[in-house]
């Protein structure tokens, strides 16, 4: 499989991958700017800003990696599907006495 | 459910010799849909995209806003509002990606219902005839038991349980051999 | 048996349950014990103010109307904390006054139209959620609850700005702390002179029992007057004044020493950067860098008075439940402006500083002789600064100000009619630390989400529900 089949394949965990670098980051940024001062009304934009976002994106990340998986469940069920139906075709073909197989 | 592959014909001539030869044209036919396959869009409907893309877009949308009005604010009360407002628009975020994701799941049951659905059917069962009437196998690692000529555990390692087996290990019966 | 299987695995889910419970009974008791407030002595009383006025200045001029004199003072802050629940603080730069302040109310008040309250000033009262006001190069706070009240004005940063401070607390052991205290870090009067590093300070703790310990402090860590020639006389004066009278015995009579020799006796210091400790001028020898010795007064005043500078000092005064900070005031007269049919003759302006006041009236009930306890004083004056620990005698002080030279009015009450400003969480450690452990709450929700997600990927997506 070349480089951009693989890349469309996976499109999903590498978009998971970076959603989660980009959370960590922004929440480490978050904190530093939380820590920084220490007037509330400061602090208050990094955590809407910077703590909720890197949940935000977190989540995201995730999601996107289990739908990944699931993706690729769904892609052996269906070659499987497709592997059984053929067998089953081709029985059908070998025995011609009519035994109805499906 | 989605049905984006279907499934190839064979012609009865060109088996008639009794092995497994496949047409070209039907050889042709697989490639094109396991290419339709590896790429498939997965087991989503376009509503369940909808949402999960539609719920993100809303979510990042809540947390620009809120951010962004919180970061001019200098009235903790009016602050506390807009970090509520952030934590409500994640959280929408969150129920349409989590509904997304259940959705794919329960399409993805159903797939697997199916395809052992369509196992049964392709290699009939001769329990009634079988020497091995009444017995059950199973493979290390499996969650349930199998009948000997279960095409699920063909070609594998199989291991004879007996009914006090299958009660203590607790492994249910397979859906395709009903075993 | 399958029974047996399921029974393994709602026994599991149990044993969870009973360790998640128990972690969340361990963690509400810790929480319970962090966040319950102190106990305080037991049939006691309390009733606590501090104060702290930055600069008190007043200007006059013939050609103000009826002779008034215009006085300002800032940045100021106050605090007010009773054991009955009363809460209030306010902070201001510059402070015009309680009239002037609650002037918009109550003009709002007679006339029925809404005027705007005076912007540079906030105050909060008990149940009010803490307040702040930030204008570019002044931040105002102000913060009451129950067990502290406390106040901040800072006008240009931390670093070279000025700030008035005023606390009281509820102590742990049941004591109050009532503390109210100014910082300069630099104070220019045009090119007469610079004052660096001014302290104000004046605290008073009292403990379970009603025990007072006041604390005051005047420091000014350099002057820098131009001009200014220091002679250092060449041997001690004979009597040694006591700077601060011992409680209950009146003012002691100075002591009494043989003349000694000063070190570098009759050297003349030009331009020294002169430092000021509770009432006396101290100065850097040369060839002694980092030691401070104590100098006479004379030629300090002396100096001033050549650049049109009158200087007075007012020692700490000490009242029934606090005390007075020290206080110097600089008095100067700018020349008359060329004729005009405005303003005309001489403009006489004072500049005090320091005057900080605190106190705490605590009383301390004894159920077993049914006899309140008064708050018993232990006064102390200092703490000296280390750095101005004279090596030779203490010479003779200021000449003290008349009490007219300044003006120290403790106890500003907050105005009802003031509209509250926008608030903003105070400055203080324990608020700024909920806040940061906020945002590490949600970063730990946001890792557990990721944690878990992954987890589930190890298991398998199908794996819990097939």
């Amino acid at each position: 499989m070349d480089v951009m089949t693989a890349l469309r394949t996976h499109w999903d965990r590498l978009a998971a991958i970076a959603s989660v670098i980009v959370g960590l980051v922004s929440l480490l940024l978050g904190y530093i700017g939380v820590s920084g001062t220490e007037y509330v009304v400061k602090q208050m934009p990094y955590i809407i800003a910077n703590g909720l976002f890197g949940l935000f994106m977190l989540g995201l990340g995730t999601a996107l990696w289990l739908s990944a998986d699931l993706r690729d469940e769904w892609r052996e069920l269906r070659a499987l599907r497709i592997a059984v139906n053929e067998h089953g075709i081709a029985a059908r073909t070998a025995d011609a006495e009519g035994h109805p197989t499906r | 459910m989605t049905t984006a592959v279907r499934e190839p014909r064979a012609r009865r001539a060109e088996t008639r010799a009794g092995t497994a030869r496949v047409p070209a044209y039907v050889l042709a036919s697989q490639r094109r849909t396991r290419r339709a396959v590896l790429r498939g869009e997965g087991p989503w409907r376009r509503p369940d995209r909808l949402i999960a893309v539609g719920g993100c877009l809303l979510g990042l949308a809540g947390l620009v806003v809120c951010s962004w009005a919180a970061a001019g604010e200098v009235d903790l009360s009016t602050q506390l509002r807009w970090l509520l407002g952030g934590i409500v628009s994640v959280a929408v975020s969150s129920l349409c990606l989590a509904y997304s994701l259940m959705s794919g799941l329960r399409t993805l049951r159903i797939e697997v219902a199916r395809v052992l659905g369509t196992v049964q059917p392709a290699w009939p069962t001769t329990r009634a005839g079988a020497a091995g009437s009444g017995r059950a196998v199973t493979v290390t690692g499996m969650r349930r038991h199998h009948h000997p000529d279960c095409p699920l555990v063909a070609g594998k390692q199989v291991r004879e349980l007996t009914a006090a087996d299958i009660a203590d290990e607790g492994l249910r019966p397979c859906g395709a051999c009903a075993s | 048996m399958i029974g047996r299987h399921h029974a393994r695995r709602r026994g599991s889910w149990r044993g969870a349950a009973i360790r998640v419970g128990a972690a969340v009974i361990a963690l509400g008791a810790g929480a319970a014990l962090v966040l319950a407030p102190p106990a305080r002595a037991a049939d006691s009383s309390f009733d606590a103010t501090a104060s702290a006025y930055g600069i008190n200045d007043g200007i006059s001029n013939p050609s103000f109307p009826l002779n008034l004199v215009l006085t300002g003072s800032g940045p100021v802050s106050s605090a007010h904390l009773t054991s009955l629940g009363g809460s209030d603080a306010f902070a201001s730069f510059p402070y015009p006054g309680d009239t002037m302040v609650g002037a918009p109310g109550l003009a709002s008040g007679l006339f029925g139209v809404s005027f705007p309250n005076y912007p540079l000033y906030v105050a909060t009262s008990a149940g009010d959620q803490p307040r702040s006001v930030d204008y570019p190069g002044i931040a105002l706070d102000s913060r009451s609850d129950g067990l502290v009240s406390e106040s901040r004005a800072l006008v240009g940063s931390d670093v070279s700005g000025f700030e008035s401070t005023s606390r009281i607390a509820v102590d742990s052991d049941g004591g109050v702390t009532s503390q109210a205290g100014t910082v300069f870090k630099t104070l220019q009067f045009g090119d007469v002179f610079t004052l660096s590093g001014v302290r104000s300070l004046a605290k008073v703790v009292a403990d379970g029992t009603g025990a007072l310990t006041r604390t005051s402090e005047l420091s000014i860590g350099a002057i820098n007057v131009p001009g200014l020639r220091l002679v250092i006389p060449k041997q001690t004066p004979g009597t040694i004044p006591l700077p601060v009278p011992v409680p209950g015995l009146g003012q002691v009579p100075p002591l009494k020493f043989p003349p000694m020799p000063i070190p570098q006796g009759g050297q003349t210091l030009e331009a020294p950067s002169i430092g000021f400790t509770n009432g006396v001028f101290t100065a850097a020898l040369p060839g002694q860098q980092g030691k401070q010795y104590a100098v006479p007064s004379e030629p300090v005043l002396k100096a001033f008075a050549e650049h049109g500078m009158q200087v007075t000092f007012q020692q700490a005064v000490q009242t029934k439940n606090g005390v007075v900070a020290p206080a110097i005031t600089f008095a100067t007269d700018f020349p008359a402006p060329p004729d005009n049919p405005y303003y005309n003759g001489v403009t006489h302006a004072t500049y005090t500083l320091g005057g900080s006041f605190a106190e705490v009236a605590y009383n301390a009930f004894h159920p077993s002789d049914g006899v309140a306890a008064g708050p018993a004083g232990i006064a102390t004056n200092g703490p000296v600064d280390s750095a101005a620990a004279p090596v030779a005698p203490v010479v003779p002080g200021l000449p003290p100000a008349t009490a007219a030279a300044v003006n120290l009015t403790p106890g500003q009450t907050m105005r009802d009619t003031v509209q509250p400003a926008n608030f903003v969480a105070v400055r203080s450690p324990s608020l700024a630390a909920d806040t940061q452990n906020l945002y590490l709450a949600v970063a730990a929700v946001a890792i557990i989400v990721f944690v878990a997600g992954t987890g589930l990927r190890r298991l398998g997506v199908l794996r819990p529900w097939m």
